[in-house]
């Protein structure tokens, strides 16, 4: 970490923005920002060819007669000739602007910016920023730049301790602008203190960067299986906090007071030491796998479980987690109980009646409809409608006729071999020869015959004869050769 | 001992470069200052409120050869006053130059840049 090159620029009346190219092409990575102070910082930004805009680390309007301060920054530069020339510009034209361009090395290339503050100051030859305590693991870069409301031929000095003063054009009869920085390691509380060759209103900004690990360094990595030694050295006037290590206790503990801040969400669960009392947890996120064997502390809670949560899951549900209804597509061969909260809506037309499983109280089934086979062995329900028969319904069914049923009269089809007396209101039209009377049924009231046909006179009947003994003749024909009389 | 390079009055077209010219950098000097009067000529920087314009100074460390920036601005016309109420009548750039100061290869050049409207202008470069 450190200072390497600046610059100062200043630029007087009707001036927009001004460009300052520093001596040397900056060197990749490092940090690269610029101090302006300018009467008004509305749009206030920077910019260079190679790395683009900037960010603003700090637009500070003052509440005095001094120019308003701004820092802004561009960490991890590209480098090289593009970057060597930045410029700042802003909205309102000024009658005089100061801008500081400075380059330094050992800063974070990624989220540097830790801390900023101003402080502004009347009538007086001093300004004092408030204090600041930074952050950085590794300590911080810290920059302030001033103004005053005398801005030419006055001369800028900073003699805070640990402070240096890199850039410094004043006095100067354009305008007299100034930085300084201090690298604080490790990070805490500071203040700076600008002071100005004679009384004006004056202000001051300051800017601090997180600092990288020193170089070759970063955490140490922890082997297991090596030997560690506990070596402590006691402050400058402080006594060893134990027993004075020697080679026969070196190993022994010594009390230090260890903090640890809290853990932060990224820490891993299958970390297995034992959290210290100021370590917090916040919330487990939904990604908290179910999977962990751990127990669940107080503090953490579990949302309701999304729809994605596989009903598969053995265990319990917590008493926080809801499922909403079951949809359709829940498949009925689900073994399982349902619980309070489900639904289930009527079953669809496509249910399947072979389902063996009773139907609950809210399913419905239609009309059976026509096409439904008569074969069907169970029972019909009372809402079932069976139309009449057709006529294409065997009369060999077996079972009894309706009284809805009908039967046109009988058809000259109809035999003739009928073995019973036909009834008086029988009427007999001329026997057709083809007409067989073998029809063994009695014939209702309503059929009628017509005069037998000649064909028929000559039969007589032998009154009650006995099948197989009884001889038939038909007058005028030789009897038949295979009757037995 | 400073030096400085006289800019005479000249009024410049829309969109016209005035180039002041190359010039060694006397040894041991290390500021540099490019000004120029607003309220000079026909068409005065002062009274052109619309007029924009951009100063640019340059160093060359080989005699000339090979050049770079230095600084450069970008102005616009009208009139300003300070707290005072007082007229300002000069526009100006002001740095460090950079460079052995004892090298006798340092030479150091300005420009005008102007924008769409004609102005007249004078100044100066000095090196001190």
């Amino acid at each position: 970490m450190a200072f390497v090159q600046g610059k100062a620029g200043t630029g007087s009346v009707g001036i927009t923005s001004l460009a300052v190219t520093v001596t040397s092409n900056p060197t990749a990575g490092n940090l690269l920002s610029a101090g302006a102070a300018i009467p008004d910082t509305t749009g206030l930004a920077a910019t260079e060819t190679a790395d683009g805009a900037w960010s603003v680390a700090i637009n500070h309007v003052t509440t005095n007669a001094a120019d308003d301060l701004g820092i802004l920054y561009k960490a991890n530069t590209v480098g090289g000739l593009g970057a060597k020339t930045v410029t700042v510009s802003w909205t309102n034209a000024a009658n005089q602007a100061g801008v500081t361009i400075r380059e330094d090395s050992g800063v974070l290339t990624v989220t540097p910016l830790d801390k900023t503050g101003a402080a502004d100051a009347t009538a007086t030859t001093t300004v004092t920023s408030g204090s600041l305590t930074n952050t950085g693991s590794n300590g911080d870069l810290c920059i302030a730049v001033p103004s005053a409301s005398v801005s030419t031929n006055q001369t800028w000095s900073n003699s805070t301790a640990g402070w240096a003063v890199d850039v410094n054009n004043s006095p100067n009869a354009s305008y007299d602008a100034a930085s300084a920085s201090r690298y604080q390691t490790p990070a805490g509380a500071f203040t700076t203190t600008w002071t100005l060759s004679t009384s004006a209103d004056l202000s001051v900004a300051v800017a601090t960067f997180k600092l990288a690990p020193p170089a070759g360094g970063g955490l140490p990595v922890f082997n297991p299986g090596a030997t560690w030694r506990r070596f402590y050295m006691p402050a400058a006037g402080h006594a060893f906090p134990g027993t004075t290590p020697n080679a026969a206790n070196r190993d022994n503990p010594v009390s230090l007071t260890e903090s640890v801040g809290p853990a932060s969400d990224s820490v891993v669960r299958a970390w297995a030491g034992a959290r210290a009392p100021t370590e917090s947890v916040g919330p487990a996120t939904d990604a908290v796998t179910r999977v962990f064997g751990g127990t669940r502390g107080p503090t953490e809670s579990v949302g309701p479980a999304s729809d994605a949560v596989t009903r598969a899951w053995a265990g319990e549900r917590d008493l926080t987690e809801s499922l909403g209804p079951a949809s359709d597509s829940v498949a009925r061969a689900w073994a399982g109980t349902r619980g309070p909260t489900e639904s289930v809506g009527p079953a669809t037309d496509a249910v399947s009646r072979a389902l063996g499983a009773g139907r609950g109280p809210s399913e419905s089934v239609g009309p059976a409809s026509d096409s439904v086979t008569r074969a069907y062995a169970g029972s019909r329900a009372p809402s079932e409608a069976v139309g009449p028969a057709s006529d294409s319904v065997a009369r060999a069914w077996a079972g009894t006729r309706s009284p809805s049923e009908t039967v046109g009269p009988a058809s000259d089809a109809v035999s003739s071999q009928l073995g019973h007396p036909r009834s008086t209101a029988e009427a007999v039209g001329p026997a057709s020869d083809a007409v067989t009377r073998a029809f063994a049924g009695t014939r209702t009231p309503t059929e009628s015959v017509g005069p037998a046909a000649d064909v028929a006179a000559g039969v007589k009947n032998a009154g009650a004869g006995v099948a197989g003994q009884d001889l038939v003749y038909l007058d005028g024909l030789t009897p038949w050769p295979h009757q037995t009389s | 001992m400073s030096t400085s390079i006289p800019i005479p009055l000249t009024t410049l077209f829309a969109n016209l470069v005035l180039s002041v010219p190359g010039t060694p950098i006397p040894t041991g000097l290390t500021d540099m200052v490019l000004a120029i009067n607003r309220n000079v000529g026909t068409n005065s920087l002062d009274s052109e409120p619309t007029a924009t314009f951009t100063l640019t100074a340059e160093i060359s460390l080989d005699g000339g050869a090979t050049w770079d920036g230095l600084i450069s601005g970008t102005f616009v016309g009208g009139v300003f006053r300070d707290l005072k109420g007082n007229i300002l009548e000069v526009s100006a750039l002001e740095t460090s130059l950079y460079g052995d100061p004892q090298s006798t290869l340092r030479q150091i050049r300005g420009s005008f840049a102007n924008g769409p409207v004609a102005v007249s202008i004078s100044g100066s470069l000095t090196v001190s």
